[in-house]
């Protein structure tokens, strides 16, 4: 039994009472094997009434849960690093509770104490996506890897174990937009893939909606580079000067309005980086917790089982 | 059947200090314990902090009585006091529910000494986690040395102590009289009172509970304080740091060790008395757990790395008893309330030591001390 303390991180949103409590029995029964001491942190970021009742019967269960309530609905990267500035584990592994399997963490938690500081998981296949997704991805990772190198590994998930060093120097990252996996891999460190086969507790569709992957691909390219904006305003010179020589020899509209089009284009990006600097000029806390309850056990298990009629 | 004028159940220090009290008004008393001597519970097992104010930014009425309180407590008590530590309160920066600036502003309002922390001090500290630091005066006790002069107060005074004595249920006579039935060495005894003072702490509503009587909604916790050998780079300075889910590490004079106490970890599990429901028996949760020192302590290590120094030697395990509406808002009101069904007993509950001052002057109000009669009866 090793004597370090694990600290699971686990970003709650739609998931089901049933899913939830399915994956704090699993883990707890896996971590009791592993280590003399851990927790469980649940962070809500916006989960139903009835899942907030369920968790709060977890709490009477099992000891050494935590439940971290955000103020309203931040989005996943965001819940993930408010549990990070909680955690106090010697190791630190986020997952997702209804795609991550528990039995997985001694493996993550055994590469982590040998070379790795990071051990990070990898989907082994995609063959329950639709087309559309997994060419989207294949082109995201195609792009941020093979053109802005910015060493997002193809196919990574949340799934990750972290050693305290890690999560010291992740979480003394103030940005308001705390991408874990771009944070990983400015940070450096030794690190490790691991390839696995995400469950699906649910059953319901695993991808993310069209507008949250587009949106979520742009974040991470923009938060990490400013590859596209110099590529566009290359373009618009290149575009400019050859819509200078074409009117020169010919005279002519239509350069006209390709070079509008042109410059919306510029535009665009501009304003997306303009908007991403003002957004980090307000310097405001990047998520509110309202509130953090913890475990409540009156009765442990052993006990509860003996006790009859 | 004895007949006395009053019976003190509990001989923690409020029921020992209530017992000197009536004594010393020149009536017949009693003071009952469960355990083998005074002051082996509750009184004992706690952070032994004389609390001056800095503890309750969100109760500048408990934060001002308890500097009253403060230096009466330290004044009488001058012996029993241990005052030769530093005592520093870090500010949080995340999670906190107060910053530097506001708690500055505060101590101010109250008047409670403040000032910078040396240097030194501050550089202990993780910065990316904590706001500021401060020195303030704020000293423990001796629970050991607290129950010796008790006990000669008492024996001066000719209160009766009975020992490894149980207070069963308390009835009451046509003329309002109490009959309190006692349990010692196996036999049953009946006391007859003008007053019956319930100073039982977490067991308040088993008493009333047993004698009929409606329970008072209580909040139950079963806590933990690590005793611990502090880190060297402390040098046996006391270390509080608020206004959150935190920690305390605070000397406890009777044991030469420091309580490490944690906001989220020293409760263990929590219920609530619920009318009509049975009294959950919290003592019955006393043993055989499994101790949260290395949560504390990990936790602890982020604001302040030196904590990772600290051994752990022992813990100490009480039910700690609070009225469930002063959680949120750090108000530590005292009960003394008497019973509906029982008009001689009366029931006693604070939460600091040094509010023991206030309960006095509650309960000398309620009796109408003036008149030589000990008599609740209209």
């Amino acid at each position: 039994m090793n004597e370090s303390l694990i600290s699971i991180v686990a970003p709650l949103e739609g998931d089901t009472t049933a899913a939830v409590t399915a994956f704090v029995e699993e883990t707890v029964a896996v971590l009791r094997q592993l280590v003399t001491h851990y927790e469980i942190i649940l962070v809500d970021d916006g989960v139903s009434a009835g899942t907030v009742n369920g968790v709060r019967a977890l709490l009477e269960r099992y000891d050494f849960v935590r439940f971290l309530r955000l103020s309203r609905h931040f989005g996943e990267e965001t819940a993930i690093a408010a549990g990070l500035d909680v955690a106090i584990g010697d190791y630190v592994i986020v997952m997702l509770p209804n795609m991550d399997p528990p039995s997985l963490i001694p493996e993550f938690f055994e590469r982590a104490r040998g070379e790795a500081d990071i051990v990070y998981g990898v989907r082994m296949h995609r063959k329950t996506e639709p087309l559309w997704y997994r060419a989207g991805a294949r082109l995201f990772y195609w792009y941020i890897n093979s053109v802005v190198k910015a060493g997002i590994p193809n196919d990574s998930t949340q799934f990750r174990c972290m050693s305290r060093q890690v999560v010291n120097a992740i979480t003394q990252i103030r940005d308001p937009d705390q991408y874990l996996r771009l944070l990983t891999s400015y940070i450096g460190f030794q690190k490790e893939a691991l390839p696995y086969a995400p469950i699906n507790r649910t059953g319901e569709p695993t991808v993310r909606p069209k507008g949250e992957a587009v949106n979520l691909a742009r974040a991470l390219v923009m938060d990490h580079t400013t590859h596209p904006l110099r590529t566009v305003l290359w373009m618009g010179v290149v575009i400019a000067l050859f819509n200078a020589i074409v009117v020169a020899v010919q005279g002519g509209e239509l350069h006209d309005a390709l070079a509008f089009l042109v410059l919306s284009v510029m535009l665009a990006f501009v304003g997306e980086y303009v908007g991403g600097l003002s957004r980090r000029m307000r310097d405001r806390p990047a998520y509110y917790v309202r509130e953090e309850h913890t475990s409540s056990v009156l009765l442990r298990e052993e006990r509860r089982n003996v006790v009859t009629g | 059947m004895i007949q006395l004028d009053a019976v003190v159940v509990g001989g923690g220090f409020y029921g020992a200090r209530l017992a000197l009290m009536l004594g010393e008004l020149g009536h017949r008393v009693m003071l009952v314990e469960r355990e083998a001597e005074l002051m082996a519970r509750a009184s004992l097992r706690n952070q032994a902090r004389v609390h001056n104010g800095y503890h309750y930014p969100r109760s500048i009425l408990t934060s001002l009585r308890s500097r009253l309180n403060y230096a009466r407590f330290i004044d009488e008590y001058a012996d029993c006091v241990d005052r030769s530590f530093p005592h520093y309160y870090a500010v949080g920066k995340r999670m906190s529910k107060i910053t530097a600036a506001q708690f500055t502003e505060f101590c101010r309002r109250i008047g409670a000494p403040l000032s910078p922390a040396p240097a030194a001090v501050k550089r202990l500290f993780d910065a990316a986690r904590i706001d500021s630091v401060f020195e303030v005066q704020e000293c423990a006790f001796d629970a050991d040395l607290l129950r010796e002069r008790l006990v000669r107060e008492l024996v001066a005074v000719g209160v009766t102590v009975a020992l490894a004595a149980e207070a069963v249920r308390v009835e009451t006579f046509a003329d309002g009289r109490a009959e309190l039935t006692l349990l010692q060495n196996g036999s049953e005894d009946r006391i007859e009172a003008e007053l019956v003072l319930n100073c039982t702490y977490s067991r308040l509503n088993r008493l009333l509970s047993n004698s009929g009587a409606a329970p008072i909604p209580m909040k139950h916790e079963l806590t933990e304080m690590a005793l611990v050998e502090p880190p060297l780079e402390l040098n046996g300075a006391a270390v509080t740091v608020m206004d959150g889910p935190f920690f305390s590490l605070m000397p406890y004079p009777s044991r030469g060790l420091f309580t490490l106490s944690h906001v989220r970890y020293t409760p263990h599990c929590s219920w609530h008395d619920a009318a009509g429901a049975a009294i959950f028996d919290g003592d019955a949760l006393l043993t055989n757990r499994a101790s949260r020192f290395v949560h504390m302590t990990s936790d602890a290590a982020r604001y302040l790395p030196a904590m990772r120094g600290a051994r752990h030697i022992d813990s100490i395990w009480e039910v700690k008893t609070v009225m469930p509406r002063s959680e949120q808002d750090d108000s530590r009101p005292i009960l003394l309330r008497r019973s509906a069904e029982h008009p001689a007993l009366v029931t006693v509950l604070g939460a600091k030591i040094d509010s023991v001052y206030d309960v006095e002057d509650a309960l000398r109000k309620l009796l109408g001390v003036d008149t030589p009669a000990l008599s609740l009866r209209a």
